[in-house]
């Protein structure tokens, strides 16, 4: 037992250190470090570029609608592109729903938004930046 | 080279911090350079959050702070470095005392420390932007800040998130990039890995202060082995750099209960406040730890509390300021409309208590649980005989603070399922350093089993 304790601090330390490096070990093997998703949040910066340079410049906030706005379906509403879209446009805010003179549209490419956007907008203009992209101007703010 | 710019613009703050800690403490004791150089870091990144947002909410620009800061961190090393001279010295060869740990725990020290850098760029490589809530509520924020010049108020007007979170990660990553010259990913990346480093730096320094290098090494091969522990860090949430802050306050109030140095309870004070700085739970933390302080005047010494307020004042002013003039209601306060019926609802406490009875069972997210080996590793070694009272305290700081998180699920006016299976692992983050240094203060050392008959 003397012998258990005096050594029970070097054995904490040794099976800690062995547990660990079996585990990155795994990880490398695995190549989960590999993984893709760690491309998603640049993909989506860099297919925003062309849409933020075309932002007119002194915005402080801008629309945003989706796809489950034109459907009617809150439920449908993909929270995780909104946070995407938000951290893309910095520094300029997002605000969900059609309020603003200048309004992005993130929409699924089945969707037609269109006939949508004029009852609820009115006049507009629309530029298209692909991936169901547009930045939309309200022509009566 | 982004890369290595990215550690390199960490450096003014983190040289700051060191002379900020050396001045306010002026602890005699040569052994304790070890703490001065890891609290660097987050007194250094604390402090320099603070000025620079009072910088910008006064409306100058950004980037004029960061050069005022990186003329001012050279200097102040200059003139420190030549006035300090003999006692730098003198450390000098308290380092090279470290040796005579023995050359197996320094090994063991050097392997865990290799695996925690291991471990920190893979899990980076995955998530080189963090996951998802760093990109969502703190990193978001560093880009309005640095991209929005004198709009960057317009991050108050995001929505569905949590515009009200403070600013110390936000402002410490946007001065980076004020130094690199464009939002880099690496910014992020380099305080949160600097972070990680001094955090492991931190405990190891304090348990060596009081238990001696073999056990400050057990304690820090222990910490940095846990694939909890790097995991965390690279999500890039505030939560690795509050547990850091929790440290640095705990360990600061464990020095001044056991040596009564003034300086010792003016850190204390500022990481405390600090605290409310990083995250909101954080400012649980001040409130709890201000009371403990205020008890603690009350039993040492009457001026202890003074000097823990003249270091909790300043960022304790900044976050009322903000809360008061900035930032919109928090989603949790403004969300509890009927706590009572949450209260007395006894399928809450027994949801609480079970989930965080799991969760603590596999803290570490290693192969075995880590709370089941230092069950038996403690049955095995047994308490120190020189006990601290000091380690009393940290306990109950540890046990209040658990206890203030408890209270935040009961009352949450969220899912109460969802809630606990996002967070409550990070909330055991936030105690989990001091934990340890809480343990390891408490346990015997290597030392004292190798004397034992």
């Amino acid at each position: 037992m003397k012998f258990i304790r005096k050594h029970a601090s070097l054995a904490l330390a040794i099976l800690s250190i062995a547990a660990v490096g079996y585990r990155l070990f795994q990880s490398f093997l695995s190549r989960e470090w590999d993984n893709p998703q760690d491309e998603m949040v640049a993909r989506w910066d860099e297919r925003l570029q062309p849409l933020r340079e075309a932002l007119p410049s002194g915005l402080d906030q801008i629309g945003y609608v989706d796809t489950s706005m034109v459907t009617g379906d809150p439920s449908a509403f993909d929270g995780e592109e909104f946070f995407l879209m938000q951290y893309s446009v910095a520094p300029v805010a997002l605000d969900v729903g059609v309020r603003q003179e200048w309004i992005i549209g993130n929409f699924n490419n089945d969707v037609d938004f269109r006939g949508w956007l004029e009852t609820r907008v009115g006049k507009y203009e629309i530029q298209s930046f692909g991936f169901g992209l547009y930045l939309i101007h309200k022509l009566d703010p | 080279m982004t890369l290595l710019l990215s550690f390199l613009g960490l450096a003014p703050r983190v040289l700051l911090g060191y002379w900020i800690v050396r001045q306010v403490w002026r602890t005699p004791e040569s052994k304790n350079i070890l703490i001065e150089i890891f609290a660097a870091g987050a007194v250094g990144f604390g402090a320099s959050s603070l000025f620079s947002f009072l910088w910008i909410w006064s409306g100058l620009p950004l980037r004029g702070y960061a050069a005022m800061e990186t003329i001012l961190a050279i200097g102040v090393t200059g003139l420190m470095l030549i006035r300090d001279r003999k006692d730098i010295s003198s450390v000098g060869q308290y380092l090279l005392l470290l040796r005579n740990a023995g050359g197996i725990w320094l090994l063991l020290l050097a392997i865990g420390t290799a695996f925690f850098a291991i471990g920190l760029i893979l899990v980076n490589l995955e998530y080189p932007h963090g996951r998802m809530d760093a990109w969502t509520n703190w990193n978001v924020v560093s880009r309005f800040i640095y991209l929005g010049g004198e709009d960057w108020k317009n991050t108050f007007l995001r929505q569905l998130d949590h515009p009200d979170y403070p600013l110390f990660m936000a402002m410490n990553n946007a001065v980076t990039w004020s130094i690199l010259q464009k939002s880099a990913v690496w910014g992020p990346i380099a305080f949160h890995a600097l972070l990680a480093f001094f955090t492991a730096g931190l405990l190891f320094a304090f348990v060596d202060s009081f238990k001696g290098v073999q056990q400050a090494s057990l304690a820090a091969v222990l910490f940095m082995t846990q694939p909890f522990a790097f995991g965390s860090s690279m999500t890039q949430y505030a939560d690795f750099p509050l547990a850091c802050i929790i440290l640095g306050a705990g360990g600061f109030t464990l020095v001044y209960v056991e040596t009564s140095e003034k300086g010792a309870a003016v850190l204390a004070g500022f990481l405390a406040g600090l605290a409310a700085w990083t995250k909101n739970e954080g400012a649980a933390f001040a409130l709890i730890a201000s009371i403990l302080w205020l008890i603690l005047s009350l039993r040492i010494n009457r001026a202890a509390f003074r000097n823990y307020l003249y270091g909790l004042a300043f960022p304790l002013a900044v976050v009322i300021l903000f809360k008061l003039f900035l930032a919109p209601s928090n989603d949790i306060l403004s969300g509890a409309a009927d706590v009572s019926k949450q209260i007395l609802d006894a399928r809450r406490y027994v949801d609480i208590l079970g989930t965080g009875a799991r969760t603590l069972w596999n803290l570490g997210e290693g192969p075995i649980s880590l709370t089941g080996l230092i069950i038996a590793y403690a049955l095995i070694v047994g308490g120190s005989r020189d006990k601290l009272f000091g380690g009393w305290v940290i306990g109950i700081i540890i046990l209040l603070q658990l206890s203030a998180y408890f209270a935040i699920y009961l009352i949450t006016p969220h899912d109460l399922d969802w809630h606990l299976e996002t967070s409550i692992n990070r909330l055991y983050l936030h105690v989990f350093p001091l934990a340890l240094l809480w343990l390891f203060i408490w346990l015997k050392s290597p030392r004292e089993l190798s004397k034992e008959r």
